[in-house]
């Protein structure tokens, strides 16, 4: 049986059902004590689905039926009779009674149209017949949905049987669905259809007793449909709660039930949204829910947002572990979800904003023929905003707070919670800096004016976008030879609001004092004194090593007071258009060589050799040069040092006496040294007079 | 005027190269104060004065800086073997550390080197003396060649000169039959003395004349025997 649904989805406008208002019917028994009737007739002609008229038939030795008509009006008379259009479908609610479910009967329905209420008479087109309704659910009701192909006035049930004695069928009402303009209870259950699924269904004993308990909406729970699974195992009973609208995707199922203080959750319970006999999503069990305990009471309620539009839902009992188990059933309803509130288009409850943005509320899980009311509080009746983009624009400093609530159009009660959400609008920070001058080729530490706690600042080189260089509230440049303009932003570490702008720090950068190399001899010997020149005027000498060199300040003058190297560095100081300069003149001091002089050289008159020896040679001695005072000694320029010993060329002529003379050495960095010294000639014997004998005269 | 100076120049010249010969030459047996030795004799020096000593320097040729010191025997000697032809240099220096050394005494040395004298003993007939031919090798000629000759009759280890035998050859005047053992005794002579004299010593046998023969005619063959005509 094809039940459509596509009538109830996604319709925003309310569809109400609109049951046929008059009955008449139409009894034919058969001979010999046959009879058929129709009993509480106008049970279904009322707008209540739960209760019915009972057709029944007992027939004897022939065939006998009974038909019931159900025609629509405006008015509940004849008279007001309506004609509906060709293509309407019609639902007609039916079940067979447990007792008479064992005994084969005939049910036909369709639609009629001139039914003359004298002679029972109609044009009548059968749409549906079947002899085994009961198979269809058992004891249960079902719903049977026909549409037709030709204008009717009217639905037609006809039951029929023969040689049957207690058949019985049980008619709840027909039904068309028209728009209404009036707001609804959308989530309320409006019809409750039980029944068995499974084998032997004719002498089932699963019942589902009390069915529209679940759907009185009795806010304390007090009152409960019974599933009960019965003794067989392979048979499952069900109930199904009908909405009286179709929910839209991601609206909930919420079921309070329990056990009966026994209630076995682990096996046999499923519950399957559908929309119209198509299932929507798939099944909920107790493997793939939440349940949680309904505080205060044995009762627990499950809750889950099913993701298709759904009309329905069925809950479903059965299995080994139901037999002899009931489950109760409390209430069924369909509830709108809260909106999950969005700002900025980040799903947050709270947020941080900063002063000066624009700010937007929305909906995360947005459903269709639904409305979204923003308020100022929980209780407000007068909505701040209605829609599902709330742009708030620019908020002041401090906390603003909104609460949504999702309603669904057209519908009385399915409005969902107010969800609170909260702005906190923050001031921004604000960062100074101020301007500095530095000296071109040097790194200049820049720092944020009076930094504060909580906010970090960066550095970047534009005024908007840009490269950011550094973060921190100082900032240590390059080398900077030009003008140069860093911008910084303050950004508050908690609430990430940025500065209104970025602050300009512009470092004016002087151009160093020109200063040419000085100018001098760059080795000087200690003890001697020379002078260095610049020609950069105002500008004052000092020595970077004064036990090296002494320089005077204004005159430059250095004296080579220690062996090593030095460094005279000639300053200008900083001037208006100028920074301070210097530049260094590395100067060399070598020491002096040196030795220790022997004892004074003595020789015989006559000798016109002798040696000056040394010993302990300081600062590489390489030349020596000897001057006499006395005149016929002859001077040594330069002469390669000899070791440990100076050759010293005396007159031979020279009378004996003490003579003095000067050793000078050098190195090679050319200093010299001088050293005093005499030699002394002494005076030489006569030669002797011997006589030589000889005996080689004979 | 030129032709004076180059006149000078000249003997400038002349003289400067003679004192140059003059003072490099080298020492000869004429040479002045020298000292002649014969090969094989020392040179011995007077001891040294108490705490001093002699310091010896050689030259080949006269100089006032002789290089070659001698090492002494004994402090005063030289050996015969280290004895040559030259300039020794003597000076003195006392013992005393700082003492100089006194001027240089130049002594002039010349080594006579050994004459070889010979002759070949010519026996003889008493009655014609054969002369004693003498040879002589001089190894100072041609600086000496003035030589002293002087023949002897040695018998037993006592020469006798042969008055006017001073000829290096000598012919026995009257000899006598025997054997005479004659020396020929040959010197250097220098500046009219004589030095080094070498002897050579030889036996001559004078033979006597023998006696007349005694023949017979028979023992006469070849004689001319009478002929008939």
């Amino acid at each position: 049986m094809a039940l459509p649904g596509a009538s109830y989805a996604q319709l925003c406008t309310n569809q109400s059902r609109v049951y046929a208002g008059f009955q008449d019917s139409q009894e034919a028994a058969g001979p010999l004590g046959s009879s058929v009737s129709v009993t509480n007739n106008n049970l279904a002609v009322d707008t209540d689905p739960s209760t019915a008229a009972t057709l029944s038939i007992n027939s004897l030795l022939s065939s006998s039926s009974v038909t019931q008509y159900l025609e629509f009006t405006n008015n509940g008379t004849h008279s007001g009779k309506r004609v509906i259009t060709a293509g309407t479908p019609f639902v007609i609610k039916v079940s067979i009674p447990a007792a008479a479910l064992s005994v084969a009967g005939t049910i036909e329905i369709g639609t009629f149209t001139g039914l003359n209420t004298s002679t029972k008479a109609a044009v009548r087109t059968s749409l549906y017949s079947a002899s085994t309704v009961g198979l269809l659910s058992g004891a249960g009701a079902i719903e049977i949905t026909l549409t037709p192909a030709q204008a009717y006035e009217g639905v037609y049930v006809k039951l029929s049987a023969s040689l049957t004695i207690g058949v019985k069928a049980e008619i709840y009402g027909a039904y068309i669905l028209e728009d209404n303009p009036l707001d609804i209870d959308c989530d309320k259950p409006i019809d409750v259809l039980t029944g068995v699924n499974g084998a032997g269904l004719l002498n089932a004993t699963a019942t589902v007793t009390n069915p529209y308990a679940a759907i009185d909406a009795d806010p304390l729970y007090a009152t409960y449909a019974t599933l009960n699974a019965g003794l067989q195992a392979a048979n499952e009973v069900y109930l199904t709660a009908l909405f009286a609208k179709a929910g839209q995707p991601l609206d909930s199922v919420k079921i309070v039930y329990d056990g009966g203080g026994g209630l076995n959750l682990l096996s046999g319970f499923s519950i399957q949204p559908y929309l119209g006999t198509a299932t929507a999503g798939g099944a909920f069990n107790n493997g793939n829910v939440t349940i949680k305990p309904v505080a205060g009471t044995t009762k627990f309620e499950v809750s889950f947002p099913v993701a298709a539009a759904f009309d329905r839902v069925k809950i479903s009992w059965g299995g080994l572990l139901a037999i002899g188990a009931e489950l109760h059933i409390y209430n069924v309803t369909k509830v709108i979800p809260k909106p999950d509130p969005l700002i900025d288009g980040v799903p947050l409850s709270f947020k941080n904003v900063c002063l000066g943005n624009a700010t937007t509320l929305s909906i995360n899980n947005l459903q269709q023929c639904t409305t979204y009311n923003w308020y100022a509080d929980k209780t407000t009746t007068t909505p701040l905003f209605t829609g599902s983009t709330y742009s708030l624009g620019v908020l002041g400093l401090g906390d603003h707070v909104y609460y949504v609530e999702s309603r669904r159009n057209n519908c009385i009660s399915s409005i969902s919670e107010r969800v609170k959400v909260t702005i906190r609008v923050n001031p921004l920070p604000v960062v100074s800096v101020s301007n500095v001058t530095s000296c071109s080729g040097s790194t200049v530490n820049l720092a944020v004016n009076t930094p504060q706690a909580g906010i970090t600042y960066n550095w970047y080189d534009a005024s908007t976008n840009g490269t950011l260089i550094s973060t921190g509230s100082t900032y240590t440049t390059p080398v900077l030879t030009a003008v140069t303009t860093y911008y910084v932003e303050a950004i508050d570490q908690v609430t990430g609001c940025a500065s209104s702008s970025r602050g300009a720090l512009t470092v004016n950068v002087k151009p160093l004092a020109i200063v040419p190399a000085s100018t001098g001899l760059a080795n000087i010997c200690v003890g001697e004194v020379t002078t260095l020149s610049n020609s950069a005027a105002g500008g004052t000498w000092s020595s970077l090593n004064p036990l090296v060199a002494a320089v005077n300040a204004t005159t430059g003058e250095v004296s080579a007071l220690a062996a090593g190297t030095a460094t005279i560095r000639y300053s200008i100081p900083d001037g208006l258009t100028h920074c301070a300069n210097a530049v260094d003149f590395n100067l060399t001091v070598n020491g002096k060589p040196g030795l220790t002089l022997g004892t004074d050289p003595e020789i015989c008159a006559g000798f016109t050799v002798a040696s000056l020896t040394y010993s302990n040679p300081v600062n590489a001695p390489v030349t020596y040069s000897i001057s006499w005072a006395a005149s016929g000694f002859t001077a040594v320029t330069d002469q390669p040092l000899p070791a440990a010993s100076i050759p010293l060329t005396i007159p031979a002529n020279a009378t004996p006496g003490i003579y003095n003379g000067i050793l000078t050495i050098k190195n090679a960095s050319g200093c010299s040294s001088q050293f005093n010294f005499s030699i002394k000639i002494n005076p030489k014997p006569p030669a002797p007079h011997v006589l030589v004998t000889t005996n080689s005269q004979y | 005027m030129n032709s004076t100076i180059k006149k000078t120049v000249f003997a400038i010249a002349i003289l400067l190269t003679c004192s140059f010969l003059r003072a490099s030459a080298q020492v000869t047996p004429t040479t002045t104060d020298v000292s002649l030795f014969c090969k094989g004799s020392d040179l011995t020096f007077p001891a040294p004065a108490p705490g001093e000593n002699w310091i010896v320097r050689f030259s080949t040729t006269a100089t006032t800086t002789p290089s070659t010191v001698i090492t002494l025997v004994g402090g005063n000697k030289i050996a015969a073997a280290d004895l040559q032809n030259g300039y020794y240099y003597l000076s003195s220096k006392a013992t005393a550390a700082g003492s100089c050394e006194s001027e240089m005494q130049q002594i002039p040395v010349y080594v006579l080197k050994p004459l070889v004298p010979d002759f070949a003993a010519a026996n003889f007939c008493v009655e014609a003396p054969l002369t004693q031919v003498g040879t002589i090798i001089n190894p100072e000629d041609p600086t000496i060649t003035t030589l002293a000759y002087q023949w002897y009759t040695v018998t037993g280890s006592a020469e006798t000169a042969i008055a006017g035998a001073t000829s290096k050859d000598y012919t026995p005047v009257s000899p006598t039959v025997g054997t005479t053992k004659y020396r020929l005794k040959v010197g250097y002579v220098i500046g009219g003395n004589k030095y080094c004299p070498q002897t050579v010593d030889h036996d001559v046998v004078v033979s006597a004349k023998p006696t007349k023969p005694t023949l017979t005619p028979a023992q006469i063959s070849g004689t001319a025997n009478a002929v008939t005509f």
